[in-house]
């Protein structure tokens, strides 16, 4: 038996209907994933950029745990640094008491509770870790924000004990004379001083890695979003919907929110 | 080494929290430390920001601008899900501009948010005629 020969016109015929049922087989598929894109072939940019997507949530969700740790490090620092001052001022409360009185035995007594209070700060200071940082003696904290560690900050450590940046000196003389009482309260005025500007930067770097710990989040749950969204794309419908969108949003609450944003921020100057 | 910046009679720029008007005469400012600083061509306001794409760069602009950006970004976020879930094809560009965010270069944000203005732009006039294409063929019916 012979070939059977095609014509032209049967062959366009035949490979159309080849066609439709490739189409018929992705339209099955997409019905069952409820994707329009399913594997590289489909559309291959669209693919790739969906799953780096989602790999890239999955990244940043990482980074996320890393970045409450460092929340918590910075915390138990602050509390360290309050609970030091504290200390620090019941010092300066002794050191008053012992100006007030000119008896040696109690000035020696409470040159010794002052000494202990000494102590209590150094053992206060090597305390106030977290996961095995102590930002209170010397450690540093490096906490990453993006997933290839390009963008990072660095909490630098201080060293808050009494022979430390303190530097507050112990009980000299027993107190006896006057000047060691004015060496004492100099020390701890500065001391004090010394707190408070570590307070101050660790307080910056806490609401700066808090304020990128809330935005991660939020770009987390977008991202996932968008890399189910994006294997649906259509080209075509993209510019159909950004228009109903642009009617749409001018009545959105959204918009509205943006433009009082607007009113109450340097914009306002800018009329 | 500060920013040189050269103001045209008139022109208007954002330093810090403040809005410096220059008078009628060419200016060279040369502006030293970290504050926002933002030209007039670059500024948008609730007025001028009319679509959907512009309005992602007015809130990119807030938090630029602002000392606090945080009450900003779930502005930010709402734009982002609207403008994605309509165009899926913006992602890789609306990445880009969250990780500079998150980055906290700003300035950088905003250059990228310009680039999606102008693709915006684009997909509009396309949608547009491509509408118009349509309704006339459906008038000589």
């Amino acid at each position: 038996m012979g070939d059977i020969v095609l014509t032209a016109g049967v062959r366009s015929n035949l490979l159309q209907l080849q066609n439709t049922a490739d189409l018929m087989t992705q339209t099955q598929n997409r019905l069952a994933t409820g994707k329009k894109v399913n594997s590289a072939l489909d559309n291959p940019i669209n693919y790739f950029t969906a799953q780096s997507l989602t790999n890239r949530a999955n990244s940043l969700s990482s980074l996320l745990d890393s970045m409450s740790n460092a929340t918590s490090t910075i915390q138990a620092a602050n509390n360290g640094i309050t609970s030091i001052t504290k200390l620090v001022q019941s010092a300066q409360a002794l050191v008053s008491q012992a100006q007030q009185t000119a008896d040696t035995n109690t000035r020696a007594t409470l040159a010794t509770q002052f000494n202990a209070l000494l102590t209590q700060i150094d053992e206060l200071a090597g305390d106030a870790g977290f996961n095995g940082i102590n930002l209170l003696s010397g450690d540093n904290l490096t906490v990453t924000l993006n997933e290839n560690g390009t963008s990072s900050v660095t909490v630098n450590g201080v060293n808050d004990t009494v022979a430390g940046d303190l530097s507050i000196g112990n009980a000299t003389n027993n107190w006896a004379a006057a000047g060691d009482l004015t060496a004492a309260s100099t020390d701890l005025t500065a001391a004090l001083t010394t707190l408070q500007s570590q307070a101050q930067s660790f307080g910056a770097n806490l609401s700066t890695v808090q304020i990128r710990q809330d935005f991660t989040k939020t770009m987390i749950n977008t991202l996932e979003t968008g890399s189910d969204n994006l294997t649906l794309a259509d080209t075509n419908e993209e510019g159909a919907n950004m228009l109903a969108l642009q009617t749409r949003q001018q009545l959105s609450t959204t918009a509205l929110s943006l433009a009082a944003q607007a009113a109450q921020s340097v914009l306002r100057l800018f009329q | 080494m500060g920013l040189k910046v050269e103001l045209k009679p008139g022109e208007r720029i954002i330093i810090g929290e403040c809005v410096v008007t220059n008078d009628d005469h060419r200016t060279r400012l040369v502006i030293d430390g970290n504050v926002p600083i933002l030209r007039e061509k670059d500024i948008l306001t609730a007025k001028t920001a009319d679509s959907p794409a512009k309005r992602l760069y007015l809130a990119i602009q807030l938090m630029y601008t602002s000392r606090d950006p945080r009450p900003y970004h779930q502005t930010y976020f709402a734009l982002v899900q609207d403008l994605v879930k309509a165009v899926p094809n913006f992602w890789p560009n609306i990445e880009a501009i969250n990780n500079k965010i998150l980055t906290g270069e700003m300035y950088n944000a905003l250059k990228l948010a310009r680039r999606l203005i102008a693709e915006e732009q684009e997909l509009l006039e396309n949608a547009r005629r491509r509408e118009s294409l349509r309704k006339s063929r459906t008038g000589e019916r």
